[in-house]
């Protein structure tokens, strides 16, 4: 599908013309209209983080009011710009989604003569997509179902003689290929193009202690009963900040992002650039910190985050050589041939 | 009897505009887009078709739901027999008690079979401290695990249609049948059973239907063998957006069953067959 400058601005007046008639538009009076953005999220202590660090101190700054709702999904966003009824101007979007919502023209992209991206990690940086966050999907573990030691790397992982127990792996083949390729001596700067072949025979070594999961927190309840020893996971850090008996690794670890992007045809461009100007500061981004534990993109906010807190983030620089960025622009193109190939191979 | 056909017509316009506009048109949306309109194309189906793991996973879940259906009808009938012996009253609190389990989200109840099943969970932990089990009895993850919640979560979808088939026979029969010298099992196979036969059709049917749709739960409960057509459609909507894909497997089950409807239909016995489809 093309993006070219033509069709977007076309679309874009084809959506106001579309708007000026579309009942919301009519509910929603235009003198407010200019002073709303509407932003969806996760919900969760994540999204109550983002109003506290972000949504309310804008506010107050612009005078512009962050409408909230939550369920980002791809699906519901791309039913809005084909009906040219937008109904969201503002999504932190995962880098893996971005790729499918760039590549299927869902996406507006962004001015970057308002934005100050000097200090931002650069692999975050991209036309559509503006880096916010980062997380890391790293090995977890209990380590009270681990009395032998701890382990440290995918090697590790994939090593039941010595680590014994039972082992989680998220039910798809995102992250899961790359950490096989890396338990198999693969180094990280050579994972993609995944050799997907190689990456199945490395996981066949796990099948008989392999447990999988569809759900974040499906994950951590099965960690903390201990009916799994280890497995990837996003949420360690914060378990560990609450005092659980949970160890973390950032070796090898897969590193990704959420970036702000505005979906195509949105009414309210200017303000969104506005708002993504706003957050990506260095004293905005740290102070999310403080309610989750997900990374800055910016450089300039580490100094800010708590030290404590700064340990565990993804992007601070001695976790961040560790790992490896996940490749959303890889995955985009080859997830859903993979998907098959790991359902087959699930089946086997 | 004019105007009581207006009336109808007039009382039913509503309630079939809504399932027209809100499920039959949405319905044919899917139908054209699996098919790739306004381009006509099968790429869709042939590729469901010539990448095998499709064509298994179809066989999984049908199997899956069929086990499933079979289950829950065993548990089911002696269950809504037992509840329309009873008095009106306790009749009362034993449906309500059947429908509880409808309060609770699929999310909560597959964490609580978790809870009860997984090698640390509530079970196996008795079984040890019993002496019965040294090694955990491996509950889920596998086929098995994935069947118990699942006949858990639609067993209601029999019993309420045998129970309300029962109680529409009426009693004299009964009394008919055992003053022609039949005894109570001879009752229950030549009286009871037939009489029943559209409960336990129209139950089945409900059961097998919902249970070809389930996800959440095969993936929760299930080992890596466990895997439903529906998690493949939602991967196709939500994540890469293919939906003439989606959109296809989608069609295809719902082909499917139709078929296997009307297939039951032919083979059935003749008071067996659904009635009031």
């Amino acid at each position: 599908m093309g993006t070219s400058v033509t069709r977007r601005t076309m679309m874009r007046s084809v959506a106001a013309a579309a708007a000026a008639v579309a009942a919301p538009a009519i509910i929603r009076s235009p003198a407010r209209a200019a002073e709303e953005l509407v932003f969806v999220g996760f919900g969760g202590a994540y999204q109550e983080g983002q109003t506290k660090a972000f949504f309310e101190p804008f506010e107050r700054e612009t005078g512009i009011k962050i409408v909230q709702t939550t369920g980002v999904e791809l699906a519901k966003l791309r039913a809005q710009v084909q009906s040219k009824n937008i109904e969201w101007d503002l999504i932190s979007l995962p880098d893996r989604l971005r790729y499918t919502a760039q590549h299927d023209g869902l996406l507006e992209k962004l001015d970057y003569g308002r934005l100050d991206t000097r200090d931002l990690l650069p692999e975050t940086v991209s036309d559509f997509c503006v880096g916010g966050i980062t997380f890391a999907t790293q090995l977890t573990y209990n380590k009270q179902a681990l009395p032998a030691g701890e382990p440290g790397t995918w090697a590790d992982f994939w090593d039941t003689a010595k680590f014994p127990g039972r082992r989680g792996l998220f039910n798809g083949p995102v992250n899961t290929l790359e950490f096989a390729l890396l338990a198999d001596g693969v180094p990280k700067d050579k994972l993609y193009p995944i050799d997907v072949p190689r990456a199945f025979k490395s996981l066949d070594k796990l099948k008989r202690d392999a447990v999988w999961w569809t759900q974040f927190p499906q994950a951590g309840q099965m960690l903390q009963s201990k009916e799994i020893a280890m497995t990837p996971w996003t949420r360690g850090p914060g378990l560990i900040l609450d005092g659980q008996p949970i160890g973390v690794s950032f070796e090898g670890a897969a590193i990704s992002y959420e970036g702000w992007v505005i979906p195509r045809g949105s009414r309210k461009f200017d303000a969104a650039m506005k708002f993504i100007a706003f957050a990506l500061q260095p004293a905005r981004q740290a102070e999310l910190t403080k309610y989750v534990v997900f990374g800055p993109t910016n450089r300039k906010a580490f100094p800010l985050v708590d030290p404590k807190v700064a340990a565990l983030l993804a992007s601070a620089p001695e976790n961040f050589k560790k790992g490896f960025l996940v490749s959303g622009d890889w995955w985009g193109p080859n997830l859903t041939k993979v998907t098959e190939q790991f359902t087959e191979w699930r089946l086997k | 009897m004019r105007r009581p056909s207006i009336l109808t017509a007039a009382l039913l316009a509503l309630p079939l505009s809504f399932v027209g506009i809100f499920f039959v048109l949405p319905l044919l949306g899917a139908v054209a887009t699996s098919f790739g309109l306004p381009q006509f194309s099968i790429d869709s189906y042939r590729r469901l078709v010539d990448v095998g793991v499709y064509r298994s996973v179809f066989a999984k879940t049908i199997r899956v739901a069929f086990e499933t259906t079979a289950i829950s009808l065993l548990l089911g009938y002696p269950t809504a027999c037992f509840v329309a012996s009873l008095r009106p009253r306790l009749r009362t609190m034993a449906v309500g008690l059947i429908a509880l389990p409808f309060m609770l989200s699929v999310l909560v109840r597959n964490y609580v079979w978790m809870a009860l099943l997984q090698d640390t969970g509530i079970i196996n932990n008795w079984l040890r401290s019993w002496g019965l089990a040294d090694q955990p009895i491996r509950l889920m993850y596998n086929e098995l695990g994935v069947v118990i919640a699942m006949v858990n979560m639609l067993v209601p979808y029999i019993i309420f249609p045998v129970l309300s088939s029962l109680l529409a026979i009426p009693p004299d029969l009964r009394t008919a049948s055992a003053s022609l010298g039949a005894g109570r099992f001879e009752t229950f196979l030549r009286v009871t059973l037939p009489l029943t036969g559209s409960g336990i059709a129209a139950g089945c049917l409900l059961t097998f239907i919902v249970a070809l749709g389930f996800y959440i739960t095969p993936a929760m409960l299930g080992g890596s063998g466990q895997m439903m057509i529906a998690s493949l459609i939602a991967f196709n909507v939500r994540e890469v957006l293919n939906w003439p894909f989606a959109f296809a497997l989608a069609t295809s089950l719902l082909a499917s069953t139709i078929v296997l409807y009307y297939a039951y239909r032919v083979v059935a016995p003749r008071g067996v067959a659904l009635k009031a489809a």
